[in-house]
């Protein structure tokens, strides 16, 4: 697999460098966006990591470049020192899959890093029992479990659930969301998609005690994070 | 309008009475005689008249004279060859004599002798003849009538060239005599009842007073004493003019109201046919038709000209009116009555400036009482003179305060702190104050209007500054300014358009300041945060050549200045931009909250409890702020509390000023606060303890979300800890139903 990395701050490349290296996999360093399209056009990446702030283009531009001009366009990762949630929101929409505020952590990165490789490139799940730590999804009887003990949902609240984990560490719009779950169904409303989430959140107990935290992301989506003990030590 | 038509249609009936019937006669006569009197002009030569005057009454005795003289004066006539003769003396009864005058009748040939005919006749005749004596009608040359027409003021102007009765015509004595020289009227058709009727009336006209002609005493022309030749073919009439014989009439052009004999009557006849007759009169219907005419003119002028203005049309008609009437009498002969149409012109303007004099005063009462039913207060004093002077008076005193609140207003205008400019509906610029002119300079002009106001700014379509619901921006011009114009329709009191008034506001300066803040902005949302970013990364790292220790505080001095940069971008985007607003469940707000808090929490052992009732408390607000505002609130908590502590968040709900409200409170075990820290504590940049790890603007940034939602934050102190209390209205019937 081959990542390429570009931020013009030479702490910045060095550190996510290090981290895609310790993920296993092999990355390509670029400090102006302009060499960075360059090698686009003649090289296939498989994963492309931006920063939003450069010198000579934005880091948005760069994506919406890619969206328009790769075939399939690999997943891509913005990174940003903007926290505001407007610019998560813009970023997302520009065409990144994911975006991650700094100061970077090491073991988030490497989360998501890993988990839009697996989304992108993962084998097709087999049919059968699912398991995230200690849930397990049911698929033939439509039933979740944790640590046994079986958890009564709707059918939407499964299929709302499953959706969370199989994207777990990615930021999921709600328009993405509701077209899975319910399919084209009309008259429905973003409230209705915020209690479906509530009530699997509360169900599931999706809390970071539990090892899972539930991240609303500002008029986008959510997204479904596991939480991992060494997290909690660096970010605090 | 009506008025005008009521004036027209009264004036226009009484000229056509004036110049139907007789009543303006009188006038008329005045106006006739004056107009005879300048056509005042020599005798005719031709014609002699042999007055039977006082001095041959004297010389020959009491009258009637013995019809032997007539016969010697005839055969006088006959031997010194005088032309015809009209003899104007009555023979109706025989009498002994007349077989002597019957024979100078013969002998001489051309002598016409006088019928009276008198209407009505005795007994029930249509009318009475009295004819000469049938020998001597036999001798005459012929008979003629010698009836005269009176008119209603005594004087006779017209007479009848020929009577009619049945199949009776009586031509008139002279005719004979004008005959010698001119073709003579032919007699009408004759009529077909038994009707007295004078025909071919002829105007005569009079030369001057009585006594113009040639005139010689009976007596001297018996006597022989005429010279010899002297009555050779003159045109010889015969007749009375002493004063004591009664036959004497008013006529025009006797200045002095003289009488003047029959017989000079009859030859101012002879000469009008001579001269080839008198003026003609107008059909009746020409002069309706006439006499109409100005009195139109000036009802016309009415509507269209000033009142001083129609004074002197009038008095332009009436003279114009006289002076074509003159006109056509002496230089076309043609006699048009004037008085009529005069007394329609002199009528019509007093009846006219009445109505208009009564319509002004009811004007002037009705908009008096108008302006006080407004509240214009009359405080002008009320002068004396007549009812409306006085309406005067009170007009023009609400008119000065009309015009004293246009000033007023006027200057309002002007004192606008932004550009203003007030325009017609057809958007022509009618007013604009300094600012105004200022912008725009010398395009305010001559025919200045909105479309070329806007265009000179850039902005071809100005109407969608109308749109009272549209949002038409700014306008950036040419010259790099930017306004923002608002436009609105001015409407009357019935809602009509009147006019269009439209500001400009020079938000430049505005925009600058705003530009310069989102800088700022920027600047410590990013360019601030990218070096702290890189620290905080370069220590995650191994760094070589430092304890652990030192590291750890640079960590912590570079992570404040991101909190500090953060806290104060969050405040300035809380106070300043506009919220979104979704329906909220506060319970999933505080839960999130949580979860974002909970790596530090845990780090220093601290539970953070959140309601977990299925109760749902719905607000309306903007997300991110709502969850930042929980997240501030629970992070405060977080760092005055103790270690292994517990952080309590409850949900309730109440009601405040009979709404209802959401309650949050959030309950921490720290040291609590004091009321000075409790006073400073939700101000930016003031903190509330001693433990200076946060910047104070945390609990602003909360106060202010708070209260642009609508809603409180306060402080509450507890036996150990703090209590904070948030209250948001709570939306109590959420629409949406949820999804199963």
């Amino acid at each position: 697999m081959k990542i390429a990395v570009l931020d013009d701050d030479p702490v910045q490349l060095e550190f996510i460098s290090d981290v895609v290296e310790d993920a296993g996999y092999r990355a390509t360093l670029f400090s102006r966006g302009q060499a960075l399209i360059s090698a686009l056009r003649k090289d296939t990446f498989d994963m492309i990591i931006v920063d939003w702030n450069l010198p000579d283009r934005s880091g948005l531009e760069i994506l919406t470049w890619a969206r328009t001009n790769l075939k399939p366009a690999p997943p891509m990762l913005l990174v940003t020192s903007r926290a505001e949630d407007e610019d998560v929101v813009a970023g997302l929409d520009a065409g990144a899959d994911d975006y991650l505020p700094k100061p970077l952590s090491k073991p988030v990165l490497a989360a998501r890093i890993n988990a839009l490789i697996r989304r992108a490139y993962a084998q097709p799940v087999t049919p059968g029992i699912e398991t995230y730590d200690d849930i397990a999804f049911h698929e033939a009887a439509g039933s979740v479990a944790r640590s046994g003990e079986t958890i009564a949902l709707t059918a939407k609240e499964y299929a709302l659930a499953l959706l969370l984990f199989r994207n777990l560490h990615r930021a999921l719009s709600r328009t993405y969301i509701l077209e899975t779950v319910w399919g084209n169904e009309p008259n429905l409303n973003s409230r209705s998609l915020d209690m479906h989430v509530s009530r699997v959140r509360n169900k599931l107990e999706l809390r970071p005690e539990q090892g899972f935290r539930l991240t609303p992301i500002y008029s986008y989506g959510y997204r479904l994070e596991r939480v991992a003990g060494a997290e909690a030590a660096v970010d605090a | 309008m009506i008025e005008w038509a009521v004036v027209a249609a009264s004036s226009a009936l009484l000229v056509a009475w004036l110049a139907l019937s007789p009543v303006a006669d009188g006038a008329d006569h005045l106006a006739y005689d004056a107009l005879m009197r300048a056509q005042a002009g020599p005798a005719d030569d031709a014609i002699v008249i042999i007055a039977i005057d006082d001095r041959s009454l004297e010389a020959l005795g009491q009258w009637p004279w013995p019809r032997d003289l007539h016969a010697r004066l005839i055969d006088r006539l006959t031997q010194a060859s005088a032309g015809p003769v009209a003899y104007d003396v009555l023979f109706t009864e025989p009498s002994a004599q007349d077989d002597g005058l019957a024979g100078a009748l013969s002998r001489n040939g051309k002598v016409s002798l006088p019928v009276v005919v008198d209407a009505p006749g005795l007994n029930g005749a249509a009318f009475r003849e009295d004819a000469p004596a049938p020998v001597l009608a036999e001798a005459a040359a012929g008979t003629g009538h010698v009836n005269l027409t009176v008119d209603n003021d005594g004087a006779v102007r017209r007479l009848p060239l020929y009577l009619q009765s049945g199949d009776r015509t009586w031509p008139h004595l002279i005719l004979p005599l004008a005959a010698t020289r001119r073709a003579v009227p032919v007699p009408p058709a004759p009529r077909t009842d038994d009707t007295l009727y004078a025909g071919s009336s002829e105007a005569v006209v009079y030369r001057g007073p009585p006594g113009a002609f040639r005139t010689l005493s009976f007596i001297d022309v018996l006597n022989g004493e005429t010279p010899a030749g002297f009555l050779k073919d003159r045109l010889t009439l015969v007749g009375a003019t002493a004063p004591g014989l009664g036959d004497r009439y008013a006529t025009p052009a006797t200045p002095h109201g003289e009488l003047r004999p029959g017989v000079e009557v009859q030859a101012a006849l002879l000469q009008t046919l001579l001269d080839g007759g008198g003026p003609r009169s107008l059909s009746p219907g020409w002069v309706l038709a006439l006499s109409l005419l100005p009195l139109s003119l000036l009802i016309a002028g009415f509507l269209v000209l000033r009142p001083a203005a129609n004074m002197a049309l009038g008095a332009g008609l009436i003279a114009l009116t006289l002076f074509a009437s003159a006109f056509a009498f002496l230089a076309g002969d043609l006699w048009f009555p004037p008085s009529a149409a005069v007394a329609g012109l002199v009528l019509a303007y007093p009846l006219w400036s009445w109505r208009r004099l009564a319509a002004a005063s009811a004007y002037m009462q009705s908009e008096v009482e108008a302006f006080e039913r407004d509240g214009v207060g009359l405080t002008g004093p009320a002068r004396g003179g007549d009812v409306v002077a006085r309406q005067v008076d009170a007009l023009r005193a609400a008119v000065r305060q009309v015009r004293d609140l246009e000033r007023f207003i006027s200057d309002a205008l002007r004192s606008l702190p932004d550009a203003t400019v007030v325009a017609d509906p057809h958007a022509r610029i009618i007013l604009s104050n300094d600012r105004a002119e200022a912008l725009f300079g010398g395009r305010l002009q001559t025919d200045a209007d909105l479309p070329l106001l806007f265009q000179s700014l850039g902005e071809p379509a100005w109407r969608r500054f109308l749109d009272p619901d549209g949002d038409p921006g700014e306008i950036t011009t040419p010259d790099g300014r930017i306004l923002k114009a608002a436009a609105s329709v001015l409407t009357d009191a019935e809602g009509e358009p009147v006019g269009h008034i439209v500001r400009f506001a020079d938000m430049t300066r505005f925009r600058a300041a705003e530009r310069q803040r989102t800088e700022a902005l920027q600047l410590l949302s990013h360019d601030m945060r990218a070096p702290q970013v890189s620290i905080l990364t370069l220590l995650d790292g191994p760094a070589p050549g430092l304890d652990p220790a030192t590291e750890r505080r640079i960590a912590d001095y570079a992570r404040q200045t991101l909190d500090l940069a953060e806290g104060y971008v969050q405040l300035a985007r809380a106070e300043s931009q506009p919220y979104r607003s979704e329906l909220l469940d506060l319970g999933q707000v505080a839960m999130d909250a949580a979860d974002i808090l909970w790596p530090q929490a845990s780090k220093k052992g601290v539970r953070i409890l959140t309601p977990d009732s299925e109760d749902e408390y719905l607000v309306q607000g903007d997300p991110a702020l709502l969850r930042r505002l929980t997240t501030n609130l629970l992070d405060n908590a977080l760092k005055y509390g103790p270690k292994d502590g517990a952080i309590r968040v409850s949900l309730s709900g109440a009601e405040e000023n009979g709404r209802p409200v959401c309650v949050l409170s959030v309950i921490d075990q720290g040291p609590g606060l004091s009321e000075d820290a409790a006073r400073r504590l939700f101000q930016a940049f003031g903190h509330g303890g001693a433990d200076h790890r946060g910047a104070g603007l945390g609990l602003a940034f909360v106060r202010t979300v708070a209260e642009r939602h609508g809603g409180t934050i306060r402080h509450q102190a507890g036996s150990p800890g703090a209590t904070f209390i948030l209250t948001l209205p709570r939306v109590m019937d959420a629409e949406d139903s949820p999804v199963s």
